[in-house]
Order: structure tokens, then sequence, then C-alpha cells
């Protein structure tokens, strides 16, 4: 896949050469210039009132807004966010593709977002060779020091859009317009369904904020090894004029016992995924389809998977029984070994990302060219659990100096009981696929995946 | 006594001797007659009062310090003694004993060794040494004959002691496991909203790292042990001079004292307010601690005093003995312990959405290496060698 400035997609010969596909973005001055006279070519815009962004980004019409308003807050979800200080904006987005006004409780709120960030893409006319993959998302990076969460905008206006067999074009987490006077299909009229061409409106490349899944998931730190167990003491020998000899009696300290392992860390929670901002897809004309038709695929990002939890650290070794003396004192016994630390859970998984409304107008009798498909972001896979550690060695049972025999003369300490391994994660939930509206252009018809 | 006596005296089968064959095995030796007729059957009254009189003072227990005294030199068995020494034996003695002896090798017996015995009618050096370190040693030998010397020892009979050794270093200053305090992270008064939010707290500036422990005192070496050499004849065949070393052992080197710990790392800056559309800054992170200062170095050790050595040499060969005294020096000093590093900075805390992250804290010195210890003042006096010329 790649963007509009590096895209081998060919615009007419009447394009303004300054915004040829190739060429970078240029940015446009304020006052920006009215609807019908935006100019061609790729272009970057910073608009600073909702007003002005109702007027370049909304349908043309009060019934079109109307009918978006009336199926705006239909999905589920989205009556759900409404709840939340989220749902300004959604409510904002109502007021800039719908008939609704703007809430004066929310006017706080949308100035942390002014001015927006508008991509535009503006051709007469433009192909997709087959197979070819357009990405016409507006990115962060495009606006020096703009932070990479930044809500953006993009406003595509084709006149006439050739796509060939299998091409796309794929839009990441922008809120977007799009208007084709005429899109036609360059293909056999009898094509695989996989050969259909496809416009994509997918969730953003990045994850949402989360107070509580702020950084990418990370893999559960791995437990430490325990320490290693003492050695017990000897029973000290020192030279002596008639042979080596001991001052003490009893027994040689046993080893002491090995350390547990350190229990691996969680897992991190996997992000959730990309949310799919609102689409308005508006089609004057579908031409040259015969039996295949244009995809329209909604689906936000898929939660990412949780981390592994970490290896439960190993046992340690048991300290190593003390030497005794012929005679005199024993040898100390072996320290038993450390039990190995349990293996860290595995992180949840992230949830799917949440949709928004997506609006497709086109004349009634293109419905059926049309395939609306909505597909949910899965839920990211949990992590699996961390290995439990090993136990620890049993120390080695002291020896019995002084005599002939130097086996060892006291007994090994025992292995330590090796770690449980962790629970994996829980696998993140999808959640419900983004509403596509099907709005006709001369009466509503809506279209509801659920 | 010759060897046939020796071995009967201990029990063993003098009939092995017939074939020419070396009794090399270990004897157990219940009472002090027996062992001080071993170790000291064949010295003159004048030899065990010179052994008396040059036994330096030692620390061993009093009884056992008799005991020696009885065995190698002239001192009574008072009752309290004979009990004492009830404690001590048996003794095991290590015996080789048999018409030829002959040392071609390096042999080193000791430091944690019996008692050694070589009863010989002839004794050869040939091309080897015999090293006795804190071991006590006995030589009965009716005629020795130095064929060739050692190459690795500069001398064919060396009566050592043990040098004292250096500790381990001591423990370093203890680590910190945890960095100091982080600063307070900011949190949205309301959701999605940093509006009157503080930015984050700044992190605690780290602590100074612990200081090394103090490094122990050299080890004590161990004395050369005592030892009685009688050599009726010495073969005039031979090449060279027959060469006697001693040398008690030396004093431990002070252990080096422990390294000063890591500074503690600097907490971090706590993190601004971020609600995902609006933030605060992140608090600066704390200073680097600075490290810990190295522990003192331990003592040296004095050098130990050895014990008397008898030696009982032909008269007419008086010139083919060659005597080394070396004395045992002293320990050297325990140097310091090094200076600890200093810790990590904090690093700062993250601002919220379009606010500036925190300044990571500065960075701080190294600690102060530690005072060396004293070296050992006092050297080991070699054991008295005392010559008999018959």
């Amino acid at each position: 896949m790649h963007g509009l400035p590096a895209s081998p997609a060919v615009a007419a010969a009447d394009d303004d050469p300054l915004s040829a596909p190739r060429s970078r973005p240029l940015a446009l001055a304020s006052p920006l210039p009215r609807r019908e006279d935006w100019p061609k070519g790729v272009r970057l815009a910073l608009v600073h009132d909702l007003h002005e962004a109702r007027g370049l980004l909304g349908p043309d019409g009060p019934e079109q807004r109307a009918a978006r308003s009336a199926l705006f807050w239909r999905a589920r979800q989205i009556r759900a966010r409404a709840r939340l200080r989220l749902g300004m904006h959604d409510r904002g987005e109502d007021f800039l593709f719908g008939s609704a006004d703007l809430c004066a409780a929310d006017a706080a709120g949308h100035r942390r977002h002014l001015p927006l960030h508008l991509k535009t893409v503006h051709f007469d006319s433009l192909k997709l060779a087959a197979g070819e993959t357009l990405d016409l998302c507006a990115k962060a990076d495009e606006w020096p020091g703009l932070h990479f969460r930044e809500e953006l905008y993009l406003w595509v206006r084709i006149g006439r859009l050739e796509m060939g067999p299998g091409s796309r074009i794929a839009v990441r987490g922008n809120v977007c317009a799009m208007e084709f006077d005429t899109i036609s299909f360059a293909g056999p009229p009898c094509p695989q369904s996989a050969d259909w061409p496809e416009i994509a409106f997918l969730g953003t490349p990045h994850a949402p904020f989360s107070a509580v899944r702020g950084r990418d998931a990370e893999a559960g730190r791995q437990g430490e090894r325990g320490a290693d167990g003492r050695d017990g003491a000897s029973v000290p020998v020192r030279p002596g004029v008639f042979g080596p000899r001991s001052a003490s009696s009893g027994t040689a300290a046993d080893g002491g016992a090995g350390e547990a392992g350190g229990d691996g860390g969680a897992g991190g929670d996997g992000r959730n995924g990309g949310m799919l901002m609102l689409a308005d897809l508006r089609i004057g004309a579908l031409a040259g389809f015969g039996r295949a038709k244009l995809r329209v695929l909604g689906k936000p990002g898929d939660g990412a998977p949780g981390a592994p939890g970490g290896q439960g650290g190993a046992g340690g070794r048991g300290g190593r029984g003390g030497d005794g003396f012929a005679g005199v004192a024993d040898a100390g016994r072996g320290g038993p070994g450390g039990s190995g630390g349990h293996g860290g859970s595995g992180g949840r998984g992230g949830q799917g990302g949440l949709g928004s409304n997506i609006f497709v107008s086109a004349p009634a009798e293109d419905f059926g060219r049309l395939e609306l498909v909505a597909l949910p972001g899965a839920g990211g896979a949990g992590g699996p659990g961390g290995a439990g550690g090993l136990g620890g060695a049993g120390g080695e049972g002291g020896r019995r100096h002084g005599g002939v025999d130097a086996a060892p003369a006291a007994a090994a300490g025992r292995e330590g009981d090796a770690g449980a391994a962790g629970a994996a994660g829980a696998h993140g939930r999808s959640r419900e696929p983004p509403p596509i509206h099907f709005i006709p252009l001369t009466e509503s018809k809506p279209f509801n995946p659920e | 006594m010759g060897v046939r006596e020796v071995v009967e005296l201990l029990g063993l089968d003098s009939g092995t001797l017939e074939n020419g064959e070396i009794i090399d095995t270990t004897v157990h030796i219940s009472d002090v007659a027996t062992l001080r007729q071993l170790f000291g059957g064949s010295l003159t009254d004048e030899q065990r009062s010179q052994f008396t009189g040059g036994t330096a003072s030692s620390d061993e227990h009093p009884q056992m310090s008799a005991l020696i005294d009885h065995v190698f030199g002239s001192g009574e068995l008072s009752d309290e003694t004979r009990t004492y020494a009830g404690q001590v034996f048996p003794v095991q003695v290590r015996l080789m004993a048999g018409g030829t002896v002959t040392i071609d090798t390096d042999l080193t017996v000791g430091p944690l060794a019996q008692p050694y015995a070589i009863i010989a009618d002839n004794l050869i050096f040939a091309g080897g040494s015999l090293t006795m370190l804190a071991t006590s040693l006995t030589i009965q030998a009716g005629q020795v004959s130095v064929k060739s010397g050692s190459a690795g020892k500069p001398y064919h009979l060396g009566i050592l002691g043990v040098d004292g050794t250096q500790p381990q270093q001591a423990s370093a200053g203890t680590a910190y496991t945890q960095p100091a305090a982080a600063g307070s992270n900011a949190s949205a008064p309301t959701p999605g909203i940093c509006t009157g939010a503080s930015n984050g707290g700044n992190g605690t500036n780290g602590s100074k790292g612990n200081t090394g422990s103090n490094g122990q005192n050299g080890n004590a070496g161990s004395a050369s042990y005592p030892a009685s050499i009688t050599i009726s004849k010495f073969d005039p065949a031979s090449t060279g001079v027959l060469v006697l070393q001693t040398q008690s052992g030396a004093g431990g080197t002070g252990g080096q004292g422990g390294d000063g710990g890591t500074g503690q790392d600097g907490g971090s800056g706590g993190s601004g307010c971020d609600s995902g559309c609006e933030g605060t800054d992140g608090g600066n992170g704390g200073n680097a601690g600075p490290g810990g200062d190295g522990g003192p170095g331990g003592n040296g050790t004095d050098g130990i005093n050895g014990y008397p050595i008898n030696i009982s040499f032909p008269l007419a060969s008086k010139n083919m003995l060659q005597t080394v005294s070396l004395a045992a020096p002293p320990g050297g000093k325990g140097v310091g312990g090094n200076p600890g590093g200093p810790g990590n900075p904090g690093g700062g805390g993250s601002g919220g959405k379009h606010k500036s992250d925190g300044q990571a804290g500065s960075g701080s010195g190294k600690g102060q290496p530690g005072a060396d210890g004293s070296a050992g003042t006092n050297t080991g006096a070699p054991g008295q060698i005392i010559p008999t010329f018959t």
C-alpha cells in the first residue's frame, strides 16, 4: 500500500501540474477558498471554524443532511458513547454531516480540536490499475509538531474514478468525505468477487487513548533467580605438629536453603484497536460494473495481542554442607534448593476498535452494484502465561576430613519445586461492526448490517 | 635405631624389607613414648636441650607446647600434659621405610598432613626434593647421597611454614533496590478533562550510595614445624652438598575494603495529565545519588616464628651440609575499597497531549576511596637449625 504522493495512480492530463500524484501536498493559506473554487491536487488546510468545515465536508441539500441525522444515533455503540464526554465528537460530526445543531456544552471540547487539520485530494479524474491500493490518509506528520493522536480530516473530490480489478482505496482513521461523480470499473463483465474494486474505511493506525492501556504491551519481566543458599561452615581444621586437628566438636553446619525464584511479571495488556472515524461516501453514478460490485468495507482496527507473562526465576541452589572432621564433628547436610518462581500471567488482549457511522449515498438504482461489508475489529489474543521457574538444585552434602574416606558423608539437599506456569490472558472482545447506512440520492434507504 | 628396629617398634612386618621393598604406609601411634622414640630416639640430651631453648613462643595451647617439648626436646611429661595427650593420641604418622629410599621428584607434604617419617639405610636425592609445609619430619638415614639437585627447588630439604592468605574483598555497600520516590502522576479531575489538573510531580533526588564493609585482617600463616634429622654418613661420591632450607609462614595481607555502593537512582518525574484531548506538563526527574565510599582495608598480620630443627651430620663431611634460614615477612596492608559510582538520574515524566515532557535529573559523582589498612609489623623468625656433627 502507498500514499497518494508516491502512488502510480494516473491523474488526468488537465490536472494542476503542482498537484501531480507524486508531489508533496501543498499547504493552503488562510482565508481558504470557497468549496466550488477549491484547487486541484493534494492540499493541506487548517479550518478554524466548524461552520466553515460543515460547508466543505457535508453533503449538499437539507434532505441529505436530515437523512444522516435520522440515522446517526441508530447504532447502540454510538448511542452509548453519547453518555460519555467522547460523545461530543459524535455530536460535532452530526453537525458537520447532518442537520443537528452544535451543543453549547461541547464548545470548550470542540475548541481543543480547532483548527481542524484537513487534507484534500481533488482531481478531475483518476485511474487505479488492477490490484493497486491507494492510501489517501491524512497523517499527523504532514503537519509539523502535530500530536499523533489529533483528529484528522480528509476530503476527496474526484470527478471520474476508474478502478481496475482488485484495486482499492484505503482510508485509515480519518474523518472522511469522499465525492465521486462517476466510479467506473475497468474489468471483465463477470469477475470473481475477489477482483471487485473496494473502498475501505479502517481504524486509525495508532491505538486510541486509554488511561489504562497507555503503551504497547510489554512482556512481563523475568523473575529473578533466587540467591544460592549459604554454604554451611566447615569445622575449622588447622595444621598441627602431631597432624591436623580441629578444636570443634558436634556437627558442621548444614547448607542454607536456596532462595525461591522471583515470580515473573504479568504481561502487559494489548492496546485497543484503532477507531474507525466517520466516513461519508457520495457517488453520483456507477458505470461498467456488469456483474461486479463496488465493495464498501468498514472495519475498525483489531485489538493488539496481550504480551506474554514473564518466566518465573529459577530457585537458588542449596548451600553445600560444611565439612566435618573424622572422629570430631559430623559433616553438614546440603541445603534444599529454592522453589522456582511462578510464571507471570499473560496480558489481556486489546478490545476491537470502536466504529463510527459510514454513510454511502448513491442513486437508488445503483444500490445493487454495491456490496456493503461491515466487520468488527477483532479482539486481540490473550498473551500466554509465563513458564514456571525451575527448582534450584539441592546442595551437596559436606565431606569428612581427617580420615582416608573423603566421600560425601552427609546427605545432599532436596531439589526445589518448580514454579507454576502463569495463566494465559483473556482474549479481547470484538466490538459491534460499524454501521453502514445507504442513503439514496432521492430518498433515504438505510442499510444496517445489524 | 636401624630400619628393622623402627619397623618392629611400630609393629610392622620387617620381613617385607628382605625383598628390598619400601614400606609406605600410615601407622597409628597410640602413646607418647613410641612417638618420642620415633621422632627423637637418636637425639642427644644436648640436642634436646637446645630444642627446648630454641623454641619460640607460640600461640599453641600450653599443654600442647609442653607435649611438643617432651617429644622433640628435653621437657618432662607432667601428669597434666599426659592427660592432655589423651586427647591428641593416637597420632597417625606417614612412614616411608626401606633399604634405599630415592627422592627423584619434588615431593611436597602438607599443610594438613600427618607427621612424616623417613627411615632408610640409604637416602638418595636424585633430582628431587622434599618440602614439608607445616608438617613435622623425622629422617633417620644411614647414608645420604646427593646425585643431583632439584630443577625446581633451591634445596633438598625444605622445612617450611605456610604463608598467611589474603581474605576475600569485603562486601560492597548494599545496593539500592529501588530508585528514589517518583513524582506523583497528575490525573484528570474529571474523565477526559485536564483543565485545572496539576503538572506531574518532580522525582526525589537519589541518596548517597552505602559505604563498603571493612576489610578483614590477613589470615595468619602457619609455623614451620619441628624436624629431627639424623644422617650417619654422607656419601663421598655425592656430586654436591646437601641443602637444608627453612622459612616459617609469612603474614597474610589484609583484605581489601568493600567497594562503595552505587548511588541511588533519582526518582522519575510524574506524568502529566493526559486525557486524550489535552494535557499538562510532566514532572522533572530527581538527581542521581552520589556513589558510596569504599570501606577501609584490613591490616596485615605478622610473620610466624618457626620451630627448631635438629640435624645430626657426620663431622667428616661437615662442609657438605649447607643450611639456609629465611625470615617470614609480615603481611602487606589491605587496600581500601573502590569508590562507588553514581546512580542514574531520574527520567522526566511524560507530558500530556500538546504538553512538554519533564527534564531528566542531573548526574552525580563517585564516592571516596576507602583508607588503606596497616601492614603487619613483625617478621617471623626462622626455626633455629641446630646442627650436631658426629
